[in-house]
């Protein structure tokens, strides 16, 4: 309810006088102090007043219970129900959101949709947690480059017949070896100018005696089977051409394409090892 | 439950009802701060002290006001204070003003209740029986109830709500403010306008 607008009596007030000694007289005769005020408004006021005397009321049961026993503190600092619920909403929605992004990376990385370097970290984690095969930037999947490999990448050489009768080709994608991708795109070329990579442009024939010199060769397990009659082995310097390196040892091509082909012959003679391991001696 | 001891027999609460000078807030007792600490443990004897102090005034004012189940209001402003009372603040005064702003919410909801339902029988001080006093003192009492609720009945609801904290719970002008969500200059114009009520409405009746 809205209060009535002050008369002109109001003005006048309980003094005639200015509303600050108005106030002055209101506090002390709420106080019980205006002596100065009318007897009836005194008594008047002292019966208000006496309303609040008296004996409490008999309280509610709950209320007798609550005085009887007291309450426990211990919830004092527990958080409150709505904290609770939004702390609880919170983890939860941390939790979905963990959960959606791993699956998403998991999905881009099934689709080889991640950019090289990430797909290939990821793809080994992956591959290394789960039962299933993720393609990863070592392990190319023959039909999709990855992003990371050059567009100028030639296909797959077709297969040929070997001196041996054997077909042979030159890019076997599951022999476990990935040619050496220099940042221009381009495979690094060994001393004598062929490729070192398994894509690289070589002939059939150059292929097939160069196998047939490096059987035994490369990578020791990717080695085991059949593949072992494959173009894929590490470029090798000329000096140490038709060797035996190693099986132990991985083809490393940033390391031999810049042995000259005197250095192997040079190595030898200076530690009076064999020729066989004086690849090994310079590398 | 380790909880502050009860005072002793010799420890004096403060008496309630006394009227205190206007200029300075309502002193506070520095053993109802003691138990104030001591409620706010959760120990029962505080809290039964506190419902002691503070109850009657509580239940005069929502019996000046006009609140039809008085008794009831006066429980549920208690359990819903003694449920806030670990994280209260401000001491024994705060308490207070917390109180009353609860009992005047309480008030404010019962009485827009009251106005949905359908009237109920006037107040007859011959039928109310819940007092055990003597007979003389009990009907001056309720004589001089009646015609102090009367009066407060007569003014504005805003006039008679800062009147009644005024007299009854005895809140200083900033609490009273407080409690019923009003400035301080508002309370005083209110209480200045529901003086000057008073005063004409005594003339007319005498």
């Amino acid at each position: 309810m809205r209060n009535p607008a002050p008369s002109r009596r109001d003005h006048r007030g309980m003094t005639g006088r200015g509303h600050a000694d108005e106030d002055r007289a209101a506090e002390a005769l709420l106080t019980g102090h205006g002596q100065a005020a009318p007897a009836a408004l005194r008594a008047a006021i002292r019966d208000v007043h006496d309303l609040g005397r008296g004996a409490a009321p008999a309280p509610s049961i709950a209320l007798a219970q609550l005085l009887e026993d007291g309450f426990v503190v211990s919830a004092l600092g527990a958080p409150s129900p709505r904290r609770r619920a939004m702390r609880r909403r919170g983890v939860r929605g941390a939790v979905l959101a963990v959960v959606a992004a791993g699956s998403i990376t998991a999905a881009a990385t099934a689709a080889n949709a991640l950019p090289g370097r990430a797909q290939q970290v990821t793809a080994s984690i992956l591959n290394a947690v789960m039962p299933f095969h993720f393609p990863g930037s070592r392990h190319p999947d023959p039909a999709r480059p990855s992003r990371g490999t050059s567009p100028a990448q030639p296909l797959p050489a077709p297969p040929v017949p070997s001196a041996s009768g054997t077909t042979q080709t030159a890019d076997r994608p599951d022999s476990g070896h990935v040619a050496p991708v220099s940042p221009d795109g381009d495979s690094p070329q060994d001393e004598t100018g062929r490729s070192a990579g398994v894509s690289g442009p070589r002939s059939s024939t150059e292929n097939s005696t160069e196998n047939r010199n490096e059987t035994g060769t490369g990578t020791g397990a990717d080695h085991e089977s059949s593949d072992d009659r494959t173009a894929t082995a590490a470029p090798q310097p000329a000096a140490s051409a038709g060797t035996t390196s190693s099986p132990a040892r991985s083809p490393e091509p940033e390391t031999t394409p810049e042995v000259p082909a005197t250095t192997g012959a040079a190595a030898t003679v200076s530690s009076g090892e064999p020729s066989g391991n004086s690849a090994d001696g310079v590398g | 439950m380790s909880c502050a001891a009860p005072p002793g027999d010799g420890a004096e609460l403060p008496t309630p009802g006394e009227p205190t000078p206007a200029a300075q807030p309502a002193p506070v007792a520095p053993d109802l701060t003691e138990v104030l600490i001591a409620a706010q443990l959760g120990a029962a004897w505080a809290l039964r002290v506190l419902y002691d102090q503070l109850a009657p005034k509580v239940h005069g004012y929502l019996r000046a006001r006009g609140a039809a189940e008085a008794d009831e209001l006066t429980s549920d402003v208690f359990l819903t204070v003694f449920q806030r009372l670990p994280t209260l603040t401000g001491g024994a005064a705060g308490l207070r003003t917390f109180t009353f702003s609860v009992a005047h919410a309480r008030l404010v909801d019962s009485l827009r209740k009251q106005a949905t339902r359908p009237a109920g029988m006037p107040y007859d001080p011959q039928r109310d029986t819940r007092q055990s006093r003597s007979a003389e003192e009990d009907a001056e009492h309720r004589e001089s109830a009646a015609r102090a609720t009367a009066m407060l009945r007569r003014l504005p609801p805003d006039q008679a709500s800062v009147l009644s904290l005024r007299i009854i719970a005895d809140l200083s002008l900033e609490e009273t403010a407080l409690a019923v969500g009003r400035s301080v200059g508002a309370v005083k114009q209110l209480q200045r306008r529901a003086l000057i009520a008073l005063k004409s409405d005594i003339a007319g009746d005498a």
